[in-house]
């Protein structure tokens, strides 16, 4: 009924400030609710793209998810190496567009060292289409030069042309150390949000020659050691390789591939989809995403309730309203539904503010967040998530309003038209 | 003698779980266009009473006849839409909706009776136009019309409106529950007089409830409510 409409918003407006209040306090749960769930999808998002546009990533053969840890995420440790023989015989079928070697093992004060091809910085992807972008410097390209990635530059105060140490093995704090070979800082990385930040690259040789005059494992004997400069004149093609990334000419060939790889008779090796792996990954920390939803929920309850209570607190002052209504004519039921329509306009308000917060709060804090952990926010069209959500809070208030307006009802049919105030 | 508008026939009312009436009345009639003042100090079932002729309540036994209609046959929902189309009311204080302009208030009944509304818009363009009218003949001034809220209005102009909301659309009885007790003396003669000549105008019967005797001289008729009300229940 129109007049009930127009008579809840004016009442509503006539209480602004006790109402502007419980609008707010939905819009605070609204706003945890949807701020919670889209920072989950959009980390799970950036997460689940930590690496893309590489088709597969072949390593010894493990699960899928642990070689997924060991190559992208650098956690653990590789279950065994893979010969360099392997590698170029991989590389060389006609379905490989490029591939990216990735040779692991070594630290600097507690940051993982890679080695790797110049050409990882072409074909790493990250975040659909982010490429590796140098915020000082360039890539390496002399068998000492080192490209880091931002956090490691932030927590050491690295500039360019810095002289590091290297250290063998993966301790913060080692003993083995090839103090002999320093490398330069040549190239930061412009922050990505994924592991490459924590990470310093080399190219593969660099990691050959800091190894060369190395025996099993150990540290060189005296007499043995290899110079900086003696090391430039020597093999150092490597023998064996952690992983590496490939790119195919077709998508179509994928599996085809994968399959070639896993039953690759030479040598026992595992072939994995990184998006798949990511997912696997990801659905481990389930967990954690329902905890916080969860906690959103019980905020948007409280506001709920919050809702109710300003409702029912509201009932006996508004006595005197209720019977002017009901003496010109209007039903309980009118009254009944007035109170219903106030807490669902007080209810969508505060969805509608709840999403303006949202939007407000991306627009201002995007920035912030990707420089920081470089997660990346972005303004969506409301989704169905959101939909749903401000269609139950909407309908959640509206049924719990129920509660009040049913008492407004028995005491609008108590007190008649003179209540005793 | 006119034909009575309202009539009471052996009403008696209780509230549930209760063992006492506080409405035992066994005859009582209004005539058409009369002016009746019901005296009724506090404790004798004067709301209880207003409450069952308005239709709001329903007497445990009895009959109540409202314009040739027993409205003990409706049901709720008919009788209040019988009470919007056929009684206004006026109460003793805060009779006006604080969020609504002074001619939304005038107006209210006819969004809740059709035919109010529609008899107000056969005297007039429309509905502003009649609350207008109904406001100036009451002595509301345009000053008063443009303040924001009805709160800064004067009592005795609150109850002035108050009145124009209760004539609005014509219907053929108001009942007016002590509307004068918050005026000082000299307005509630003037107060008393407006409604006299509005209601003449527009052909209505007056019920009028007070426990200030003073004004009983006025008025056609004088009932005791005490005396009419048989109950031994203090209410």
């Amino acid at each position: 009924m129109k007049v009930l409409l127009s008579l809840s918003i004016k009442s509503l407006w006539n209480r602004r400030f006790s109402v502007a209040l419980t609008v707010f306090s939905i819009s605070i749960s609204v706003l945890l609710l949807l701020g919670v769930e889209e920072i989950r999808t959009q980390t799970r998002d950036s997460f689940t793209q930590t690496i893309s546009g590489t088709d597969l990533i072949v390593g010894a053969r493990s699960g899928p998810v642990q070689l997924l840890l060991y190559s992208v995420f650098h956690i653990g440790d590789a279950t065994n190496n893979i010969s360099w023989s392997s590698y170029q015989e991989i590389n060389r079928h006609p379905s490989v567009a490029w591939s990216v070697p990735i040779s692991l093992g070594d630290s600097h004060r507690g940051f993982r060292v890679m080695g790797t091809s110049s050409d990882y910085f072409h074909h790493y992807r990250y975040a659909r289409e982010g490429r590796l972008a140098f915020q000082a410097g360039k890539p390496f390209a002399d068998l000492y030069d080192a490209v880091i990635g931002v956090e490691v530059a932030d927590a050491l105060s690295y500039k360019l042309n810095e002289k590091i140490i290297l250290a063998h093995g993966l301790g913060q704090v080692s003993f083995a150390k090839h103090e002999d070979k320093p490398f330069r800082v040549v190239g930061i990385l412009v922050r990505t949000g994924t592991p490459v930040d924590k990470t310093v690259l080399i190219s593969l040789e660099g990691i050959e020659a800091i190894h060369i005059d190395w025996q099993q494992g150990t540290m060189p004997q005296p007499g043995q050691q290899v110079s900086a400069d003696q090391a430039r004149n020597m093999q150092l093609q490597p023998k064996a390789i952690t992983a590496f990334m490939l790119g195919l000419k077709s998508k179509i060939a994928t599996f085809q591939l994968q399959r070639s790889i896993n039953e690759y008779a030479a040598e026992p090796l595992s072939a994995i989809l990184p998006g798949v792996a990511l997912q696997q990954l990801w659905s481990m920390l389930i967990t954690v995403e329902t905890a916080l939803l969860v906690i959103s929920a019980c905020v948007a309850l409280a506001g709920l309730l919050g809702l109710t209570s300003a409702l029912l607190t509201s009932l006996n002052e508004r006595r005197r309203e209720m019977a002017i209504l009901r003496s010109v004519g209007s039903r309980p039921w009118h009254i009944f539904s007035l109170l219903v329509a106030e807490s669902g306009i007080i209810a969508l308000a505060g969805c509608c503010f709840g999403i303006l917060w949202l939007y407000i709060g991306i627009i201002f804090l995007s920035p912030v967040l990707q420089s920081a952990w470089g997660m990346s926010l972005t303004i969506t069209m409301p989704d169905s998530f959101e939909c749903i959500v401000v269609a139950v809070i909407v309908a959640s208030s509206v049924l719990i309003s129920t509660i009040p307006a049913w008492l407004a009802y028995r005491q609008a049919l108590n007190d008649g038209m003179m209540p005793r105030l | 003698m006119h034909a009575p508008v309202i009539s009471l026939d052996r009403v008696r009312f209780r509230w549930p779980d209760t063992t006492n009436d506080v409405i035992n009345i066994e005859s009582f009639s209004v005539s058409k266009y009369e002016k009746l003042f019901i005296n009724g100090p506090s404790g004798c079932g004067k709301s209880t009473l207003l409450n069952l002729i308005a239709g709001v309540f329903e007497p445990t036994v009895g009959d109540i006849r409202i314009l040739d209609k027993s409205i003990t046959q409706f049901s709720q929902a008919k009788r209040d839409a019988f009470r919007a189309d056929h009684i206004g009311f006026v109460f003793q204080q805060f009779n006006l909706l604080p969020y609504l302009s002074l001619i939304d208030n005038v107006i209210l009944p006819c969004h809740f009776s059709k035919s109010r509304k529609k008899q107000t818009l056969s005297d007039c363009r429309s509905l502003q136009e009649a609350a207008y009218e109904l406001l100036s003949k009451l002595g509301i001034v345009k000053g008063d019309l443009d303040k924001n809220s009805v709160l800064q209005l004067s009592v005795g102009q609150q109850q002035r409106v108050a009145v124009a909301r209760a004539l609005v659309g014509s219907p053929q009885i108001v009942v007016a529950d002590e509307p004068t007790s918050a005026l000082d003396e000299d307005a509630q003669t003037d107060f008393l007089q407006l409604l006299f000549e509005l209601c003449d105008k527009s052909g209505c019967t007056l019920l009028f409830v007070s426990h200030n005797r003073q004004l009983e001289t006025m008025f056609d008729r004088v009932v005791s409510l005490p005396e009419l009300n048989q109950t031994t229940a203090k209410v």
